[in-house]
């Protein structure tokens, strides 16, 4: 049996990758067409979202402070097409949202708990996660996650050793949920990838891929396994084909869901 | 290239399901609209009607001023009987009630207050809340605090009107109340949570478009038209109903005062106009192209009796006039005035004294309106024919005795001037005149020149007469006037053993009567 220990963004895959180069399943199916399987997948999903039955943060508003205890100020995150498939709170949608709401001579806001006032403006904001960026120092950074409206993960974080800007806090997260990307499907030895915070631009990628990782929200580190290896075959924005590499002795396939390890090759 | 196609597609696609959300999209709801009066009359209930079926098509999609409108139909109903449309589980209510001075304006989804406001209660009729203008700028209120202002299909460009440019709004800056920015969004509501979820899509900006000039009775007529020029964050690959609101948000306090600010200055322009209480201008309104508010023609007829003489003859004179004014129409400030002072006798020293008077004058009036204290100052001048003949006692220290003049047939000019407040149940006036008879060779060298004051109050009781189609609303009118009369003979006359020269003389009366009034 063989274990790959997870170590995110290291060069321990590198290693596993070339050891296992002339091992590589044999079968030589046919590449599928990127674009029509994304519509098949796309095509009856309850939520009419690719991502939406999988579960990871699929939209996360990152909170540096409230405002009369009430309104959320948000650390601002451009939204960009093909950024990776997970969406951020921006501020012009709390100021739509909360206008909406709670409006001059209408419904009064309520100083509400932290908690409470957290998960309203999840509501809000259609949000499933947030981040609460402490500026307090004896209050620790927070990562909190919903399904539907019942909350099942709210947890300490580490913050960056620097300071947050629109690129690195994209790696941050990363490094935090403890993967970058997620397993949409597989046919035969093909993965379909999305990748979370950022866009296949075009070079070499490689994936591992986490055991028993599908139903999780965070990866805790170094206590998962590795159950697969895979190589970037094809890509459109947020999008990619990956072709399984080699499985790990007793798993058969990557369920849908699995949370992937993503890492750029260096071309050199 | 088939490839490339699906490929935008697809990340079309995906780009628009990111972020889904958790309610239930929403379509535009049904609206319960209720008018509850104080009393049930059935003049009211067909101008509630008709102000009903005209804010509820405001107040649906793309039925109002700028393409304004949240709700998808409407029913009507007065004091829980229904007058109009299908109830079919309405969520939304629109309350309108009658309470003293005030009518109250509640929106409510459920039993959740969504928007309250009021304004002011004209007693007699409910006619002023069919004038368009008033309509536009009620809707828009109304609107501002629903979750959204207007819905824009997100693939047809269409263009939209103006706010109905009526006489209640004349004169007032509506600019200030144009939306000129729009938030674009789509709109889910949790019924769990009781919240409004949108997604924002874009903005959208608006855009007048054309200065129309169509030909209207005759006239040239400008006509605005705008459209909404929509910036979307990305292309949309299918219509989808797009809900938009202010930029500056749900109910801004600023639009809302704006808009207050301005239905308070068309209520008081209708009360300069003094059309409020006359239920027979909206009649003529319904027949004409626009459903303007317009001041009352009027006809009067009143009795005074004399109270400042005290000499046996002019003690007994007593006045009666007859008024003729048109406010609005072809004809709208011709004024036409018939005053007579019936023959008085009194027995004196030197035989039988009298004096009797009428005159007749028909003027323009020329009138500036104000929305202040007084509400109007008109001049008045006119021209008219003057008749008289009297004997009067003249009164030396020795001897009483008397002197007649006459006039036969005098022409007169005269100029009147007035100042009017104008409330919704009544109307006071204060006006002074000048007259003066001008010489003739035809009659007998006499002149004659009057100087009025006066002060008329008309009340308004708020009932029609069940003749002519109902358009005649009777007023109470009451005035006092203070008059002082020279006469003024050229060819003096010896007239008395002292051989005392008479040749002109001055009398001062007062009157205080009252009246009956028509108006239409």
């Amino acid at each position: 049996m063989m274990f790959i220990h997870t170590c995110k963004y290291s060069m321990r895959i590198y290693f596993i990758l070339f050891a296992v180069i002339f091992s590589r399943i044999s079968t030589a199916s046919p590449l599928p067409d990127l674009s029509a399987w994304l519509t098949e997948i796309n095509r009856g999903t309850a939520k009419s979202s690719i991502t939406n039955s999988i579960n990871i943060p699929n939209r996360i508003m990152l909170i540096k402070s409230w405002e009369n205890r009430f309104y959320p100020k948000l650390f601002e995150i451009e939204n960009k097409d093909t950024s990776g498939t997970i969406d951020f709170a921006s501020k012009a949608e709390v100021e739509l949202s909360y206008h909406l709401n709670f409006w001059p001579g209408g419904k009064k806001s309520m100083p509400l708990p932290l908690e409470k006032r957290t998960l309203l403006s999840m509501t809000l904001l259609r949000c499933d996660s947030a981040i609460i960026l402490s500026k307090d120092p004896n209050n620790p950074w927070r990562f909190v996650h919903k399904n539907n409206s019942n909350v099942d993960l709210n947890i300490k974080i580490e913050p960056p050793t620097d300071p947050l800007n629109d690129k690195s806090v994209r790696k941050w997260l990363g490094l935090t949920l403890g993967y970058n990307g997620v397993v949409l499907d597989t046919k035969q030895e093909y993965v379909l990838v999305a990748s979370l915070f950022d866009a296949f631009d075009g070079t070499a990628r490689q994936g591992l891929a986490l055991k028993n990782s599908q139903s999780k929200i965070r990866i805790k580190d170094d206590n998962d396994e590795g159950s697969g290896l895979l190589t970037y075959t094809a890509g459109i924005g947020n999008y990619a084909i990956f072709k399984i590499v080699f499985l790990e002795q007793g798993v058969t396939e990557l369920p849908r869901g699995s949370k992937l390890v993503l890492e750029k090759l260096d071309p050199n | 290239m088939i490839r490339l196609v699906l490929k935008i597609f697809v990340l079309l696609s995906i780009f628009f399901e990111r972020g889904s959300v958790y309610a239930e999209s929403i379509n535009p709801p049904r609206l319960k609209i209720s008018f509850k009066t104080k009393n049930e009359d059935t003049t009211h209930k067909e101008d509630i009607i008709k102000s009903c079926k005209r804010l509820g098509k405001r107040l649906k999609v793309s039925g109002g001023p700028f393409g304004i409108g949240f709700f998808s139909n409407f029913s009507c109903f007065i004091n829980n009987d229904k007058i109009y449309g299908k109830l079919k589980d309405e969520k939304w209510f629109l309350d309108i009630t009658e309470v003293n001075d005030t009518i109250e304006i509640e929106l409510k989804l459920k039993t959740t207050r969504q928007s309250f406001f009021s304004i002011p209660n004209y007693q007699e009729s409910y006619h002023y809340l069919t004038d368009s203008g008033i309509l536009d700028l009620i809707s828009l209120q109304i609107l501002n605090s629903t979750p959204a202002l207007i819905s824009l299909p997100s693939n047809n460009i269409r263009t939209f009107r103006d706010i109905r440019m009526t006489k209640a709004l004349k004169n007032l800056n509506l600019e200030t109340i144009h939306p000129k920015k729009l938030t674009l969004y789509t709109l889910n509501y949790s019924s769990n949570d009781d919240l409004w979820i949108p997604t924002l899509i874009g903005h959208a900006k608006i855009k007048k478009i054309s200065t129309e000039k169509k030909k209207k009775n005759g006239k040239k007529i400008k006509i605005n038209k705008f459209t909404w020029h929509m910036n979307l964050d990305s292309k949309l690959t299918k219509n989808i109903r797009l809900w938009a609101h202010l930029s500056s948000g749900r109910s801004d306090k600023t639009s809302n005062k704006n808009i207050s600010d301005l239905l308070s200055s068309a209520f008081k322009n209708i009360e300069a106009q003094s059309l409020i209480s006359d239920n027979t201008l909206l009649t003529h309104n319904k027949r004409s192209s626009e459903d303007s508010i317009k001041r009352p023609n009027d006809l009067i007829f009143k009795y005074g009796t004399q109270f400042l003489a005290k000499d046996d003859l002019l003690g007994k004179a007593y006045l009666l006039i007859g008024e003729f004014q048109l406010r609005h129409g072809f004809l709208n400030g011709v004024k036409i005035n018939y005053t007579a002072a019936p023959k008085i006798n009194s027995e004196d020293d030197f035989g039988t004294a009298y004096i009797s008077w009428n005159r007749y004058s028909i003027g323009y009036s020329l009138a500036i309106e104000f929305d202040s204290v007084i509400n109007r100052i008109d001049i008045t001048p006119h021209i008219g024919s003057w008749k008289l003949s009297a004997k009067l006692p003249i009164i030396t220290e020795n001897e009483v005795f008397g002197h007649e003049f006459n006039i036969e047939k005098s022409t007169l000019l005269g100029m009147e001037i007035g100042i009017e407040k104008i409330k919704p149940w009544y109307l006071a006036r204060a006006w002074s005149i000048f007259e003066k008879s001008l010489d003739s060779k035809k009659l007998e060298k006499v002149q004659l020149t009057s100087l009025k004051f006066g002060l008329n109050i008309a009340f308004y009781p708020g009932v029609r007469l069940p003749i002519f189609a109902n358009i005649l609303r009777p007023n109470i009118q009451i005035f006092s006037q203070v008059e002082s009369i020279d006469l003024h003979s050229e060819e003096s006359s010896v007239q008395s053993a002292e051989s005392i020269d008479v040749s002109s003389l001055n009398y001062i009366t007062g009157y205080l009567g009252a009246g009956l009034g028509f108006s239409w």
